[in-house]
């Protein structure tokens, strides 16, 4: 973006890239012309004060310019609803991207039934080696117990616009020892969130 | 006298191998198992730590010191005196309800056992119910709560609430950590103690118990 460009009103939704596919399923630009995207890569979730440093430095570029901002993350890192505040800027509701896209109810009934599932989505799975596996060294089978002894389920999070990623979690699966389970999720909830917030009721 | 140079840069790496010759090495040179354990592993894993807080290093680094100071410490077990191994006090630590992370807690375990706590680890996904039915049994001096996930802290007030409930809350300290957890937050749901790291766990345990 250049200084030139008009910013007034608005409205910059600055969000993690595990929504990506989402938020094009939705042709959300199309419907709001006034609208901005910025994504920040889904894996600064392993270092949570580099993620804030991030979305700290988006934040304080739009706010430069004039945005309004939704903040479409989950609590991916401590304090993030009192970062939203003191920034006035509006945290889409929700402690995980997974909650966003089952939408919450369900996704307290499915953390209830078992404490010992792992969550996927299209991101986490195409990218399991550069988020997870590299990082925390799976492909060494000490660190894979250290890790994972205590799950007993991979749940996969399946969004409509998802290629066929069932063989791969299958094959993740596998190499960790656990099941594998699939829940569709549709894009209903995150839609309603995404328009009321565009829609500009909260500001 | 040694000042663990090697021992330390060893449990830095996580080279166990080289770890467990160094300590030999110290006792063989007439190094006591407790000052090697004080002064070369216990301030290492301090350093490991501040690494990890700086983002220096990441998990399993941490995890691969960690397994070495256990190594070592397996070494220097028989070598304790007598008044050494006196217990400090007994700490019951667990990650709470919902919640599975457990490589912090982990730590905190292991740096408080080095330093003279009795532990009684309770696992991860640990009820309220749970943590009074073993408190109960233990008659812990500490009980330490872990909690990873924004969305599991309150479950650390629901043990609160019912050791309160079972009568229990004041027969032991309760102290608290996790990432997302503050010193902030420990005061809103009536903790004695917060911990950021494994390495100021122990001291703020020794303080609750008055110890030093
Ligand atoms: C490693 C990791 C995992 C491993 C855990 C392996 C294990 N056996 O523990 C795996 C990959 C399995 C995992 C799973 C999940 N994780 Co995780 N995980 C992490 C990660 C990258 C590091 C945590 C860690 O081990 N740190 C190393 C230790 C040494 O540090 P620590 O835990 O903070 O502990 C220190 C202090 O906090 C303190 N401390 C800790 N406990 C205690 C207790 C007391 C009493 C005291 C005094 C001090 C104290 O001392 C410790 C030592 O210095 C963090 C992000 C991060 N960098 O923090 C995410 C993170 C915690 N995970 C997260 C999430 C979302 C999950 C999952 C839900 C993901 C999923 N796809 O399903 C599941 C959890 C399911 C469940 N029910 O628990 C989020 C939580 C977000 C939130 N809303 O709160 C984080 C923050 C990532 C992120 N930015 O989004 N995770």
């Amino acid at each position: 973006m250049t200084t030139s460009d008009k910013t007034e009103g608005i409205t910059n939704i600055i969000a993690c890239a595990v929504f990506m596919l989402a938020i094009e399923h939705l042709q959300l630009k199309k419907k709001y012309h006034n609208m901005r995207l910025t994504y920040l890569p889904a894996r600064l979730h392993l270092k949570p004060a580099e993620l804030k440093k991030c979305l700290q430095r988006e934040v304080s570029r739009a706010q430069a310019k004039g945005e309004r901002i939704i903040c479409l993350y989950g609590e991916c890192f401590p304090d993030i609803d009192g970062f939203c505040k003191r920034h006035r800027i509006i945290k889409v509701p929700g402690s995980y991207c997974y909650e966003m896209l089952l939408g919450s109810e369900r996704f307290k009934q499915l953390i209830d039934e078992t404490t010992g599932t792992y969550f996927l989505e299209e991101g986490l799975i195409i990218n399991f080696e550069d988020f997870c596996m590299g990082p925390l060294e799976l492909q060494d089978e000490e660190m894979r117990r250290q890790c994972f002894e205590h799950y007993k389920k991979l749940l996969y999070i399946r969004q409509p616009s998802d290629k066929n990623l069932v063989p791969r979690a299958n094959e993740l699966a596998q190499l960790l020892g656990l099941s594998l389970e699939i829940q569709d999720a549709d894009y209903s909830h995150i839609e309603k969130t995404l328009t009321e917030l565009l829609k500009g009721d909260a500001w | 006298m040694s000042d663990f140079k090697a021992l330390s840069e060893a449990v830095n790496k996580g080279d166990t191998k080289t770890a467990l010759v160094e300590a030999q090495k110290a006792l063989d040179a007439g190094s006591s198992a407790e000052e090697i354990l004080n002064k070369g592993l216990i301030t290492a894993m301090n350093e490991v730590g501040d690494k990890f807080s700086k983002g220096l290093l990441f998990v399993p680094q941490m995890l691969r010191s960690a397994k070495t100071m256990q190594e070592c410490t397996k070494l220097l077990q028989p070598f304790f005196q007598e008044g050494d191994v006196l217990s400090k006090g007994k700490v019951l630590i667990g990650t709470v309800k919902g919640d599975l992370h457990d490589i912090g807690k982990n730590l905190v375990s292991m740096m408080l056992e080095g330093a003279g706590f009795t532990i009684t680890d309770m696992g991860v996904d640990v009820s309220p119910e749970k943590f009074v039915e073993k408190t109960r049994e233990v008659k812990p001096d500490i009980i330490a709560l872990s909690a990873l996930l924004s969305t599991t802290m309150p479950a650390m007030a629901q043990t609160i609430e019912a050791l309160q409930k079972a009568g229990l809350r004041d027969k032991a300290k309760v102290m608290i950590g996790g990432a997302p957890v503050t010193e902030k937050y420990a005061q809103q749901i009536n903790a004695d103690s917060y911990a950021s790291d494994a390495g100021s766990a122990v001291n703020k345990a020794k303080a609750l118990l008055g110890i030093s």
